[in-house]
């Protein structure tokens, strides 16, 4: 079965956004929490342009839109963000 | 559309007739008196080392983004333009003793050497026929890491009006 | 199973690659030959290994695309550690690599023929409400990437937050515009803080072995790893220009005007500065076409990459999708590896996009310039092994009859950049889409700045030449300088210097519709637009 992938992180095809777009998902951020686009650990830099070109071509509506972004804009463990072993909490 | 109705920026090349309408060859007579500069550089893009290394001022920019403009009269054959140019559109050509000379700018593999032998390529990439290496051929050194300037030497004095690029036969 | 295959160029007519020692490293208990200085995929290509992963729900095969650690479809699991993208990192002798597989693998071909109904599918298992849970554990089983091992690896010593810096300017990204706004900047004495997410300064420039265009007073018949290693130079001689190499910006909190960077070995490190500068480059556009995730569809950064910065072929003949001017010099650069190219396919209808001299210098070593075409499809089973090409009567389409199969082992996608707006977002600018710009830019003001104490410069703020990001570069080093009361009497020539030159730069024709777009986008102070 060949498939036009949108969303390489969450094998998202082209076919999946437009039937969701078609069953009413129609702008951003309603599209991204039900395909899952721009979620994973790209966090959009192959994808986002892409659906935004297929959410214009569908809608008409203008490509003007953006998602919110919010840090980490990359993927970080949680093992960097905690304090090192051995080190007192340093309080200024 | 077939590929001679196209336009020149559309499939790559400019045919010799086109590019003698516009100027970019000097008159015949001058050629077989002495190495010449061909510039096939047309389009109006911002860039100019030929004009910046150009010894006799032969080579003129009216602003960074014009085409340049040959003045033949002035131009003494040195050869820098051809290493200078990042587009590798510039070109000396002459003519001496029924043989036509072409000195192109050559970044492949393997390295030429004076006497190897080569097959010559015209504008499209097809082969025109078989040609030699010879002098003025070196390694041009400066700001811009090492590029080789080879000088190929063929029968037919026509083909240096064509021949554009060349392989080097094993 | 692992074919013994070395796919490295020994011979270049320009670069010469520092490999490093010899190391081995281990794919799935094979061992395989390395060297110190390449990163896993790379030693993994050399190899012949095409397929680094599957895909999380279809299980598909896939290699990487961007080769710069943006795409994630390269993640391995390296010495334990699950989803580590490859592409960016570097080989250690006695390596373990394997890949992530799962029980779902075998069922690849048969998850691959289903045909879901799209919308059905994401909300299977939810309803009735109690067997989410349950379910969820079984398909995670299933699918997913990577997994930990039973025993949790334990921090490394040296990892973990590493604390908090102050500094006056801090710079992300070390490419062009970066490092030409460090220099302009450090000359003035400002407190610089410089970083990049390689292990060395240069962005772009390091895998450019063209000579660039442009005036000679600035960046032109320069070759761009030439051009990257004077200003790295200039920047050593700086001492208030401090540099981190393998770190990357992941966060700015503008309530507590903070940073947050991730360094190299799992660490994190909190910045609080003045003024900062982004110029963290584009991503590469992908091309939607059937079976465009296959191994063997690559970015045409991507192939640039693996061939002049690691010295890996990647293929025997390729395609190419594109006529701008990047499509045309990695072209180029594949003929200066003894690559064939069978050909560089776009629907452009009356020109070839980029300048006409690319074209030329590689239509006379006859490669076929084939304009109004676009792919169809990728055709291979886990690999690339041809493209199906169809001629196009309109933009989209296609003229029934015209298939045709092209040949290939690897398909090169150039068609263009997107500026990267994501570190940007975070400012809580004022974001519009250009198109001649590229993509979605921030509205910014005369000295760059799109936002009060943020500046933006290179292809970040709009898609064009390395020369032209070096320009922007040195004006925001200048601008930033004033603002933050450094900057001797020399600035403001300097400006208005470097503000010509710019504007001769992109005095061409190719640039018209730039021109009047950066116009558009640009105001005259920042506060006043993003009220």
């Amino acid at each position: 079965m060949v498939k036009k992938i949108v969303c390489r992180c969450h094998d998202v095809t082209e076919s999946d956004i437009e039937a969701a777009i078609d069953a009413g998902y129609d702008d951003l951020e309603t599209l991204k929490r039900i395909t899952g686009v721009t979620t994973g650990h790209c966090q959009g830099k192959t994808c986002l342009p892409l659906t935004m070109a297929i959410l214009a071509r569908k809608t008409g509506k203008n490509v003007n839109v953006t998602t919110k972004i919010r840090p980490p804009i990359d993927p970080i463990t949680l093992g960097s963000i905690a304090r090192p072993p051995g080190k007192r909490s340093s309080k200024r | 559309m077939s590929e001679e109705e196209m336009k020149p920026v559309q499939r790559g090349y400019y045919t010799r007739e086109e590019l003698e309408e516009l100027g970019v060859f000097p008159p015949r007579e001058e050629l077989e008196k002495k190495r010449l500069c061909v510039i096939e550089c047309v389009e109006e893009i911002p860039c100019n080392p030929c004009a910046a290394v150009c010894r006799s001022g032969a080579i003129i920019k009216e602003g960074l983004c014009k085409p340049p403009v040959v003045d033949w009269k002035a131009c003494i054959g040195c050869t820098m333009c051809v290493a200078a140019c990042p587009g590798m559109a510039i070109f000396m050509q002459w003519i001496e003793d029924g043989d036509g000379y072409v000195t192109m700018p050559y970044e492949l593999l393997p390295e030429p050497k004076i006497g190897d032998r080569v097959q010559l390529l015209n504008r499209k990439g097809e082969a025109v026929g078989e040609g030699m290496i010879v002098n003025p051929t070196y390694q041009a050194r400066g700001d811009a890491y090492p590029r080789w300037v080879v000088t190929v030497k063929m029968d037919d004095p026509d083909l240096s009006y064509e021949v554009r690029a060349f392989k080097i036969l094993e | 199973m692992i074919a013994i295959e070395d796919w490295r160029i020994y011979e270049h007519p320009i670069l010469k690659f520092d490999r490093g020692k010899e190391v081995t490293i281990y794919l799935d208990g094979k061992p395989l030959k390395a060297y110190k200085n390449e990163t896993v995929a790379a030693a993994l290509y050399a190899n012949g290994i095409r397929e680094f992963s599957k895909s999380i729900k279809y299980r598909r095969p896939r290699g990487f695309f961007c080769a710069i650690g943006r795409c994630s479809a390269c993640m391995m699991e390296v010495d334990g550690v699950p989803n580590v993208r490859t592409c960016v990192t570097l080989v250690r002798d006695g390596m373990r690599i394997k890949r992530q597989r799962t029980i779902a693998d075998w069922a690849a071909p048969f998850l691959g023929m289903m045909k879901l109904p799209p919308l059905r599918y994401m909300k299977l298992f939810t309803r009735p409400g109690f067997i989410y849970e349950p379910a969820m554990k079984i398909m995670r089983k299933f699918t997913g990437l990577g997994s930990y091992p039973e025993k949790v690896p334990e921090v490394a010593p040296s990892g973990g937050y590493q604390g908090e810096l102050s500094t006056e300017f801090l710079i992300v990204g070390g490419g062009p515009a970066g490092m030409s706004a460090a220099v302009e900047a450090g000359q003035q004495g400002v407190d610089t803080l410089i970083i990049d997410d390689k292990e060395k300064l240069g962005g772009q420039l390091l895998k450019q072995t063209h000579m660039f265009f442009s005036d000679v007073k600035y960046a032109a018949g320069k070759r761009g790893f030439k051009l990257g290693e004077e200003l790295v130079e200039k920047i050593s001689k700086l001492d208030n220009v401090k540099v981190m190499t393998q770190t990357s910006a992941v966060g700015y909190y503008p309530s507590e005007n903070t940073m947050l960077l991730k360094g190299p070995n799992d660490t994190t490190l909190k910045v609080k500065a003045k003024k900062y500068l982004i110029s963290t480059g584009a991503y590469e556009r992908s091309l939607v076409f059937e079976n465009n995730d296959l191994p063997g569809v690559y970015g045409a950064g991507g192939v640039q990459t693996l061939l002049n910065v690691y010295g890996v072929k990647p293929g025997n003949r390729g395609i190419l999708l594109g006529t701008g001017n990047v499509a045309l010099i990695v072209s180029y650069h594949l003929l200066q590896a003894g690559i064939e190219v069978a050909g560089v396919f776009a629907p452009s209808f009356r020109r070839v996009r980029g300048y006409f001299v690319h074209a030329a210098k590689i239509k006379r070593h006859g490669v076929p310039i084939v304009t109004r075409h676009t792919i169809v499809k990728a055709l291979g089973k886990n690999r690339v092994e041809g493209a199906i090409v169809t001629k196009l009567a309109d933009y989209g389409k296609p003229i029934p009859g015209t298939e045709r199969r092209v040949d290939c082992d690897f398909i090169c996608v150039g068609v263009g950049l997107n500026p990267a707006y994501d570190l940007v977002q975070l400012f809580n600018p004022k974001m519009v889409y250009v198109g001649a710009l590229g993509g979605m830019v921030p509205i910014r003001d005369r000295t760059y700045r799109f936002a009060e104490n943020a500046y933006i410069a290179g292809d970040c703020a709009s898609i064009e030449e390395a020369t032209t990001a070096v320009l922007e570069g040195k004006l925001v080093g200048l601008y930033a300088s004033q603002a933050l009361g450094h900057g001797d009497e020399t600035v403001p020539e300097k400006i208005e210097e470097y503000t010509r030159a710019l504007e001769e730069d992109r005095g061409s024709p190719f640039s018209t519709r730039l021109r009047e777009a950066l116009r558009d986008i640009t105001v005259e102070k920042i506060e006043e637009a993003l009220k």
